[in-house]
């Protein structure tokens, strides 16, 4: 082991840390970043991490060199909600009032020795047909819409569809193409009685 | 450009300098005094004829934030005109030759997908369960701790990317997966844990054990057995304190009354 570290540090281009880790619990990833250059890569990293850390740990895990690193802390937004979900949800629901700063995020940014570019990415239709995109777009749009009636101002909201269907209707009884029905309502005639 | 302050005798230095025609050699006899003078007409020192002094500041005047230019004094070794200029179409712009062998690399799946689908991030079996681990070394546990940390930062990277396009569903798979690889970690953990208990339940009995020796000699065992059987063998050396103290024994009662000196 001695050895194996000794032969380590000699082709290593910085010092290495004294301090062993064998079993380490954090995770990083890796950004994909088309507005920066190839000689750059961006990785998120836990808020305790150091740029020595990042360093060593890209050196000793995946054999990536790093020129200099740059870090930043991205502070996020008041949200409302409990910081922490009831047992082990990811994505706690909002509650109202209860105000609180989820932790910030750090970023890291490090120029390599070798350039790297991410692999080409995937097309509108292979993201349709793999990730089913456009059924997606469609659910959260419709979320969106129930949303919004659901809201303080939900009176508001305005219903266009139902509106033209109703104008269409009207005009249909008032030109005879159609004929009034009752609504069909099974219960209604056994619960009164007739 | 020199300027000179015009003095009388500068002016009527100039004219007597110029060559004069036969005719019109000298000037009338009335005004030589006027030339024999050798006290200039001011009195104020004239100024020296030498060159204008140097600037101390060669940046003087120049101000990028003004946009006042390049003072004349510098010279530059590009010509402004024959500047590189950048490509700005995308498409035209020569390719980076990426090493194949990038460690990079290590952050996404075998075939290199900038993006896993549902159905890839689903195709996983089972972790690793405490019984199967519990016969590993060592070695094998440690190397599937660090497969499965890499697997982690893998799924976190297409997780990044996945909601970055907004490509649509793989949130549950990812999650699912993760959920394997992470419970894989904690039965590694759990087997290591369960080790280091029984070794350090035998460290303590070893040291209460006779025929367990904790320090051995170089070349010597360990584990003696029937160490501590043969009580005769073992004679304690008197410590020095001991051989002074003579028959006396702390803490046991004499019975005698202590004598007066």
């Amino acid at each position: 082991m001695a050895t194996e570290l000794a032969t380590q540090s000699a082709r290593a281009p910085f010092k290495l840390g004294l301090k062993q880790v064998h079993l380490p619990t954090f995770s990083i990833s890796l950004h994909h970043t088309p507005h920066l250059s190839p000689s750059y890569a961006q990785f998120s990293v836990p808020l305790w991490f150091s740029k020595l850390d990042l360093r060593d740990y890209l050196y000793n895990a995946y054999a990536v060199r790093c020129v200099s690193i740059r870090s930043y802390i991205k502070l996020q937004r008041l949200t409302q909600g409990s910081p922490t979900g009831l047992n082990g949800e990811s994505n706690p629901r909002p509650q109202y009032k209860r105000w609180h700063r989820p932790r910030s995020l750090k970023r890291m940014t490090v120029e390599l020795e070798s350039p790297f570019v991410w692999p080409e990415e995937l097309g509108r239709e292979v993201l349709d047909e793999k990730f089913d995109k456009g059924q997606m777009e469609r659910a959260t749009r419709g979320q969106e819409e129930m949303q919004k009636g659901m809201g303080s101002d939900g009176d508001t909201v305005v219903d266009e569809t139902r509106r033209r269907r109703m104008r269409e209707q009207a005009k249909e009884l008032l030109e005879g193409r159609s004929k009034w029905k009752p609504v069909a309502d099974q219960a209604f005639g056994r619960i009164s009685g007739r | 450009m020199a300027s000179k302050h015009c003095t009388s005798r500068s002016l009527f230095g100039s004219l007597l300098q110029t060559t004069p025609h036969r005719s019109t050699a000298l000037p009338p006899p009335f005004l030589l005094p006027a030339f024999a003078q050798s006290t200039p007409f001011s009195t104020t020192s004239p100024v020296s004829s030498k060159p204008t002094k140097k600037w101390n500041n060669s940046t003087r005047g120049m101000s990028a934030i003004k946009r006042s230019g390049l003072n004349k004094r510098i010279k530059l070794s590009v010509d402004l005109a024959k500047l590189p200029r950048p490509v700005l179409d995308p498409s035209l712009r020569s390719q980076v030759q990426v090493d194949p062998n990038h460690g990079l690399y290590g952050f996404f799946n075998t075939t290199r997908d900038a993006l896993m689908s549902p159905e890839q991030l689903h195709a996983h079996g089972r972790g690793w369960t405490v019984q199967e681990l519990r016969v590993k070394s060592w070695d094998d546990l440690w190397r599937l701790w660090w497969v499965s940390a890499l697997e982690v930062n893998r799924i976190k990277t297409y997780e990044q990317e996945r909601e970055r396009v907004r490509a649509g569903y793989g949130a549950y798979e990812a999650e699912g997966r993760l959920k394997e690889v992470r419970s894989t970690q904690k039965a590694v953990r759990h087997v290591l844990t369960e080790r280091w208990y029984a070794w350090e339940a035998a460290r303590v009995a070893a040291v209460e054990d006779p025929e367990v020796d904790l320090f051995p000699p170089s070349g010597g065992r360990g584990f003696v057995p029937g160490r501590g059987n043969e009580e005769e063998d073992v004679k304690t050396e008197k410590l020095p304190f001991q051989e002074a103290l003579g028959s006396y024994q702390p803490g046991v009662g004499s019975g005698q009354q202590p004598t007066a000196p």
